[in-house]
């Protein structure tokens, strides 16, 4: 990483709310950790039981996590969505997560979100799937995946 | 799922840009053996699925030029899955899409917050218990009625010559 960049990463740190969680500066109702993870309840949760997967390390993006990490990450994950479903009687679980603000990222940490899920519930992660002519897509993604 | 649908398999997993998307350009990942939701995936699968799908992040910046990318699961018919498979989607952003994939986060009392995470600590020592109760339940039910065993005690020695 350059090094400009490595230094705005390092401000970034400083000022990071979730890094502030991870440390224990901000007080949080942690519900796993382990030495890639942090996982505690959103205190304004989109459903009761949300839950938020910290990487301890600060990365802006997911694309900067290492595979170690998001292998944890998929585990971990799998394993709180089943203790969701059955603390919470729900019929689901969503997993989100946001790379840019446009997107919907908040911070520039990058965090995954879990929130058990009802029937007709206020949390608004069941988009429409809509009909699209991805012939020139799926081209250029099969030309950066080597296909 | 259409064939043309794929851009990418091996003998695990499918990697498809579907026509019918959220939005133009979506990859969705499916595994090549079919689970219905999450918590069946095989551990190996899911680390597998995730790996990559992190990785295809990049790859819908550099393919479609993206301002952003969301990773979602939708993990049972509650929380919106359509495919009568576990799949991971990839959503590439823009400034202009008009996508909105948000919720309204509600202020949680720090009573119920606490309790919650002693719910969920103690989920699966509590459903144990829960059965382990239902059986020693199911159990003493099964047992013969004490009046009708001496109605049957009495019966019996009624029929003695």
């Amino acid at each position: 990483m350059a090094d400009d960049n490595k230094k705005l990463l390092e401000e970034q740190k400083k000022n990071c709310p979730f890094c502030k969680i991870v440390s224990g500066e901000t007080k949080s109702k942690k519900v796993y950790e382990d030495q890639h993870l942090f996982c505690v309840l959103d205190i304004k949760p989109g459903n009761e039981g949300h839950i938020l997967i910290i990487p301890k390390k600060h990365v802006p993006v997911s694309p900067l996590l290492e595979d170690e990490v998001l292998a944890n990450a998929s585990l971990v994950i799998k394993n709180l969505s089943n203790k969701l479903l059955k603390a919470f009687k729900v019929q689901g679980t969503s997993l989100f997560l946001a790379n840019g603000g446009v997107a919907g990222q908040m911070m520039p940490h990058s965090v995954f979100h879990l929130i058990p899920r009802s029937k007709g519930d206020s949390v608004n992660l069941n988009p429409v799937f809509k009909k699209f002519d991805v012939s020139e897509e799926r081209e250029k993604l099969k030309k950066v995946l080597g296909q | 799922m259409n064939k043309d649908d794929i851009i990418v398999d091996d003998e695990d997993i499918t990697v498809l840009c579907p026509s019918e998307a959220i939005v133009k350009g979506m990859i969705t990942i499916i595994p090549n053996k079919k689970y219905l939701i999450m918590e069946e995936v095989d551990d190996n699968l899911l680390i597998k699925m995730f790996q990559v799908a992190n990785k295809l992040c990049g790859s819908l910046f550099e393919a479609l030029k993206c301002e952003g990318t969301n990773i979602l699961i939708q993990n049972g018919v509650s929380a919106g899955q359509t495919l009568p498979s576990f799949s991971i989607n990839i959503i590439p952003r823009y400034s202009n899409d008009g996508l909105d994939l948000s919720w309204v986060g509600k202020n949680a009392s720090p009573q119920s917050l606490e309790e919650n995470v002693e719910l969920i600590h103690n989920i699966d020592k509590r459903e144990k218990e829960e059965a382990l109760e239902l059986q020693k339940k199911e159990e003493l039910e099964s047992l013969p009625d004490e009046e009708e065993a001496d109605d049957y005690l009495t019966k019996s020695m009624k029929r003695l010559p």
